[in-house]
């Protein structure tokens, strides 16, 4: 037998993570790509998960770790893939590796850089709902365990001055003259798990958001409710940090829209249900409705779990797809108009704190990918399979598997995207293997 | 009687009549009926909804589709302002608004007309205005030297309402 066969795995969320300890343990040489300084992805930014709870980071940071010190992984975080070309057996795929002026093999994630930086900067992981510094370790959880300087805020990129944190790092790990790293790998396949973004909810003026502050979206509200996060879990408004005496989810905004998105992404009812039941777990005072248009709880017990958050957890279902949102100037607090139609009332709520459930969307990345590596994209921008039934993660390129949210809004959980990780591994050693026989 | 007896009498009643969502979806400017998938965001929207419980563009929709055809067919559609915002609001274009327009043309084809309607279907003919200022705001107007309200010129009109029949559809002599 040959050397060990390897492959490329694209994104390093929950199911590029997944995709590559199979393949690792399988005996493959795996590089995964991540775009961001660290893997974890949108899992990583969760609090729960549902429908049994449990805490996401701790399900997570484990697999994290075990990428990291697995001796057939090689994590190419902050690195994009540049170029591709070749077949199944033999792809040539140039990786751009950008400079983190952080060395990987000197910086032990101290923290006294991130300290005394003294640039603030809205911070993605936390939904900008908190602050990062312009040499910054994403989150505490964070795999490699290193930081990263952002040239775009960065005083002495931007200005020539500071490197303070130059000054102060005793590993002598940061490196200003660091430049961008073009890596050529060959590889026998190729697995994408690219993920989701977020919708923005702005495009849907009559919800306010962007212009109310106590507006937000179900990713903004994950990194609120979680103990680690800004609020340190408690539920406070963003417009005077009081706690709401009562929390309105929104569903389908974005999705099942016509105009925007026309599919149903799948898991919004699911994590609203979820996250109304953590509201009411933190604060029991706080009263939360979860406006719905049908509750789709598919799946192993979702239902079981969506009967429990209104019998034991008091959460309020109201069968609607509110009009619009009205702001009161003095309080902030919401005017929620909407017909219950159940019962045909049409009447106003008064709530302090709304919550959109934005559609998931395909990343603008997947256009890239599908051009340079030649797999095509379906008419909403998620990779399409070769067969939706037979070959559901093999891609339209052989030697090239997805899994994931970058397939689409099959059922696009965590469960289910470790089991499409999984499969895309098995698809690739059975086509790898039949190709050494032939 | 119970429930599976119950659902078999609705399902034969002779007042749905199954037909009717068709019949609306070939009708010019109904089609949108076909893709309602009743969120209620038409009448979260509705500036008539929030004044009367008689008028709820999300209920004719589903009155359309079970086939109350009396109800639909009632004073119901006429009470629609016209202002359009369900159908900006509609997440499945399916243009609320046109629907309801779709079944007043029906209605209208039935002669199911409210009597107020008809009047000002009357004024249009006979005077060229929906309706003509009364005596005390002529009175108004003259105080406040406003000029005299000119008659229409409804000849062109006339011919084009007699061509489409809108003088016997309203039933105006």
């Amino acid at each position: 037998m040959k050397d060990s066969k390897s492959v490329l795995v694209v994104g390093g969320g929950i199911a590029g993570i997944q995709a590559s300890l199979d393949a690792a343990d399988r005996g493959f040489k795996v590089y995964l790509v991540e775009k961001t300084p660290s893997i974890g992805g949108r899992m990583a930014q969760l609090d729960k998960t549902f429908p049994t709870m449990d805490c996401s980071i701790c399900i997570l940071a484990p697999k994290m770790a075990e990428c990291y010190r697995h001796s057939n992984i090689t994590l190419l975080t902050y690195s994009e893939v540049q170029d591709a070309k070749g077949s199944i057996g033999n792809f040539e795929v140039a990786v751009l590796k950008k400079a983190r002026h952080v060395k990987e093999d000197k910086c032990v994630g101290c923290g006294i850089c991130t300290e005394k930086c003294p640039v603030k900067v809205p911070n993605e992981f936390e939904m900008g709902l908190a602050d990062r510094k312009a040499i910054y370790m994403p989150f505490p959880q964070a795999v490699p365990r290193l930081t990263t300087i952002d040239e775009e805020n960065c005083l002495f990129f931007q200005k020539g001055t500071c490197r303070v944190c130059e000054k102060l790092c005793e590993a002598g790990a940061i490196d200003f003259d660091e430049k961008p790293e073009e890596i050529v790998l060959n590889v026998d396949a190729i697995i994408l798990a690219t993920g989701f973004d977020v919708f923005n909810p702005k495009a849907i003026t009559a919800y306010g958001y962007g212009k109310y502050k106590n507006v937000i979206t179900a990713m903004e509200l994950e990194r609120l409710i979680c103990a680690s996060g800004p609020t340190d879990g408690y539920i406070l408004r963003p417009s005077d940090g009081k706690e709401p005496e009562s929390v309105v989810f929104i569903q389908c905004v974005g999705s099942r829209d016509q105009r925007y998105n026309p599919y149903c992404s799948s898991i919004c009812c699911k994590y609203a249900i979820k996250d109304a039941v953590l509201i009411r777990e933190h604060h029991p005072e706080i009263d939360t409705y979860v406006f719905y248009i049908d509750l789709r709880a598919f799946g192993k017990g979702f239902q079981e779990f969506a009967n429990r958050s209104k019998e034991e957890y008091g959460i309020n279902y109201i069968r609607s797809n509110p009009g619009e949102i009205r702001e009161d100037p003095i309080t902030q607090d919401l005017t929620i108009w909407y017909e219950d139609t159940l019962t045909r009332t049409i009447k106003p709520l008064t709530v302090g704190l709304v919550v959109l459930c934005t559609a998931s969307i395909p990343r603008p990345d997947n256009k890239k990918l599908s051009e340079l590596i030649g797999v095509e994209l379906d008419d909403l921008g998620f990779f399409r399979a070769s067969h939706d039934i037979d070959h559901p993660v093999d891609l339209t390129v052989p030697g090239v598997y997805g899994c994931g949210f970058c397939l689409g809004p099959r059922v696009g959980d965590i469960p289910h995207s470790v089991m499409q990780a999984g499969a895309a591994v098995a698809r690739m050693s059975e086509e790898l293997a039949g190709m050494e026989e032939a | 009687m119970s429930k599976s007896e119950d659902t078999e009498s609705r399902t034969h009643d002779s007042s749905h009549d199954t037909k009717l969502m068709h019949i609306v979806a070939h009708t010019p400017r109904g089609k949108g009926i076909l893709d309602c998938i009743q969120c209620g965001r038409c009448t979260s929207s509705c500036p008539m909804a929030r004044q009367t419980s008689r008028y709820n563009p999300r209920r004719l929709m589903e009155m359309i589709t079970i086939g109350l055809k009396e109800e639909v067919l009632s004073n119901t559609p006429w009470y629609c302002l016209s202002c359009f915002t369900c159908v900006d609001k509609c997440p499945q274009g399916a243009d609320v608004g046109e629907v309801i327009f779709a079944i007043r043309n029906i209605a209208a084809r039935e002669g199911h007309i409210p009597p107020g309607i008809k009047a000002q279907g009357g004024n249009i003919i006979d005077t060229g205005k929906i309706s003509n200022p009364t005596k005390s705001i002529l009175k108004q107007r003259q105080e406040m030297g406003l000029p005299e309200i000119e008659p229409s010129d409804t000849e062109e009109l006339l011919k084009i309402l007699r061509k489409t029949g809108f003088d016997k559809i309203i039933g105006h002599k």
